[in-house]
């Protein structure tokens, strides 16, 4: 099962971004959209050890607002601290590699961050975000065509804009 | 497993423990220790996060938006401030909400105690006694038990979702009841992952009983809700071990906040004097005759009795509440019947209003003025972490004397430790840490 999981709070502006993001990907069949709080128990549940999860969040680690990072969760650590934190400091990342320690990781998990500025109370995202967004929009797009043939129709334009994979700097799938 | 065994620092004459951000707490905070010949000097518990203003936010609202703007001061015990706030405005309103959806509440109450509990027995506080430096590093070793942690949190969680709506601001709490109530079919699935629970969490109080406990006692004042029949939760009267028995009502004749400059946090003090201690380990001395008799049974399996002074040990009275909470639920949903109606009808009223439930970190006071209207005139809550907050920092001025041979980075650790020993929530208290402890 693929699952493209949205984390964020849509009440305090950017925070929401992920959420806003698999928000536009319904259209895309046999792909199940899931919108999370992002506390950590609760992200552990939402996949089993058969799912494709795609995973976004707002990440604060002070790199440009619009920044987009790519992990592949499978290849390594995600680094703590990456994304804001939920509730008792445990949130996404943390999640993930609780999974990891326990034999709970989904067959494949990549995870997308988006560098994130305004946490504020709102309901709104930042104007420079909207870029990354349509790119982010884009590539797991294209992800979920290449790894199950999956097909959607997407309203989002081709972008250019950088990735940042695994801490590397890229702009093309690996 | 790490060892502390070793790891002896010279002999200093003075010097400064520091944690800049403590982990594994709600919010964020810091500690400042500074022992000079031997001696602790100072000690500053500081909240740093910023006062948040709910009981501004509050003043021109209508009480019935009151539950769910509460409910947002904290993501881990929105039901306790849901619960205190809508016993609060029907106290004012002259308003009493029994039979089954009193028994409702308790229901939900169980379902948060069950999720917070679970989430500071296994993900935050465990690693200290066992040596990790959190709950990945420990769950690599214990996978077992971190699982059925996230299992039983998750089932406090479905309480919620089954009776609030939904897990972190449950949305079907009102003032005089419930917006839904549930049918019986709605609280049958949960039977069998109660009696589930139920086992687990001896398992839970079991594995914690083998813990290493440091030696270290005060003589506290504990102070907690108790009711005639039952373990409270919703109500009672408050009393303590030292004397206090007192209505709701009177808890400011008896209790202040003061503004210390090293916290944005208030601190609640006793008025004749003293800090105090609340939550599950006050709350299981005070009232262990009203836990049920297989909590009781658990309790003396496990070694820890009524009279218990060793804070490090409140991880064992938190596991015990798991196991009553769980027995609780069972009977509450056995015995239930619909309601014919999900709320009690109410008529506003120019009046004050007062209100005190058992949050899992313990006594969440909520007063409310409010017009012939209902609309909010005053407001004020006193969280359980503002009333632990002096405690907290006598344990540290006691426990660092104890230990001063350690290292600065095994006594970091043990500081933090006593700290979560709290299960301190800054965010409801700034509505928390970093430790620096200064040697001269």
């Amino acid at each position: 099962m693929v699952k493209i999981i949205g984390i964020g709070n849509p009440l305090r502006s950017d925070d929401g971004i992920g959420r806003y993001i698999v928000r536009r990907m319904r259209q895309f069949a046999g792909v199940e959209i899931i919108e999370s709080a992002g506390e950590g128990c609760d992200v552990i549940e939402l996949w089993n050890d058969q799912d494709y999860v795609i995973l976004v969040d707002a990440v604060s680690s002070g790199n440009k607002p619009g920044t987009i990072h790519r992990f592949d969760a499978r290849a390594g650590q995600i680094p703590s601290g990456l994304f804001r934190c939920s509730t008792h400091t445990f949130g996404a990342a943390e999640a993930i590699e609780l999974a990891r320690a326990l034999g709970k990781m989904p067959e494949q998990l990549i995870v997308y961050g988006v560098e994130c500025e305004k946490f504020d109370y709102g309901e709104s995202i930042s104007e420079e975000l909207k870029e990354p967004m349509e790119t982010i929009l884009h590539r797991i797009a294209q992800e979920i065509q290449a790894a199950s043939g999956v097909r959607g129709r997407m309203t989002s334009q081709q972008s250019v804009l950088p990735i940042i994979t695994n801490g590397q700097e890229r702009s093309t799938l690996p | 497993m790490q060892s502390h065994s070793g790891r002896k620092a010279k002999r200093v004459k003075s010097r400064t423990i520091k944690v800049d951000y403590l982990a594994r707490v709600e919010g964020e905070g810091a500690l400042y220790v500074k022992t000079k010949n031997g001696a602790v000097v100072d000690v500053k518990l500081r909240i740093f996060e910023p006062p948040r203003f709910f009981e501004a936010f509050l003043r021109g609202r209508r009480f019935d938006e009151v539950p769910d703007i509460v409910a947002r001061i904290c993501g881990i015990c929105p039901v306790a401030y849901q619960m205190s706030a809508c016993h609060a405005i029907e106290h004012a309103f002259g308003l009493t909400v029994d039979g089954p959806l009193r028994a409702l509440r308790r229901l939900l109450y169980c379902g948060e105690w069950i999720e917070s509990h679970a989430l500071h027995i296994y993900l935050l506080h465990a690693p200290d006694f066992l040596g990790y430096a959190d709950a990945i590093a420990m769950a690599k070793d214990h996978p077992e038990n971190v699982q059925r942690g996230l299992q039983l949190k998750k089932l406090g969680n479905d309480i919620l979702n089954v009776l609030g709506g939904r897990e972190i601001h449950p949305i079907n709490v009102r003032v005089g009841g419930f917006y839904k109530s549930p049918s019986k079919a709605d609280l049958r699935p949960l039977t069998d992952r109660l009696k589930w629970a139920r086992e687990a969490s001896l398992e839970t109080a079991r594995w914690a009983a083998q813990f290493p406990y440091p030696e270290f006692e005060q003589d506290y004042e504990f102070v907690a809700l108790r009711h005639p029949d039952e373990y409270a939760l919703n109500e009672g009267r408050l009393v303590s071990n030292k004397g206090l028995d007192l209505a709701i009502p009177a808890y400011d004749d008896h209790f202040v906040e003061e503004h210390v400059e090293h916290s944005n946090a208030l601190h609640s003090v006793l008025k004749r004097g003293g800090n105090y201690s609340v939550g599950p380990l006050a709350r299981f001395n005070l009232n262990f005759d009203r836990l049920s008799p297989l909590a009781q049974e658990a309790a003396r399996e496990v070694g820890i009795g009524p009279g218990c002074r060793n804070p490090f040990k409140s991880i064992l009275a938190r596991a015990i509440e798991v196991l009553y909470a769980c027995d609780e639920a069972l009977r509450i949903i056995d015995q239930y019947e619909m309601p014919d109606r999900p709320f009690v009808e109410m008529e506003p009223r120019a009046s004050v209003g007062f209100g005190c439930t058992e949050a899992p970190r313990g006594i969440l006071y909520h007063r409310y003025k409010l017009d012939e209207r209902g609309i909010v005139l005053d407001a004020k809550i006193v969280p359980p972490t503002s009333q632990n907050q002096k405690t907290i920092e006598n344990d540290l001025r006691h426990v660092v004397p104890l230990h001063l041979r350690m290292a600065d980075d095994v006594l970091t650790w043990l500081c933090e430790q006593a700290i979560r020993n709290y299960d301190p929530c800054i965010s409801c208290a700034t509505h928390f840490l970093k430790l620096t402890i200064d040697r001269e």
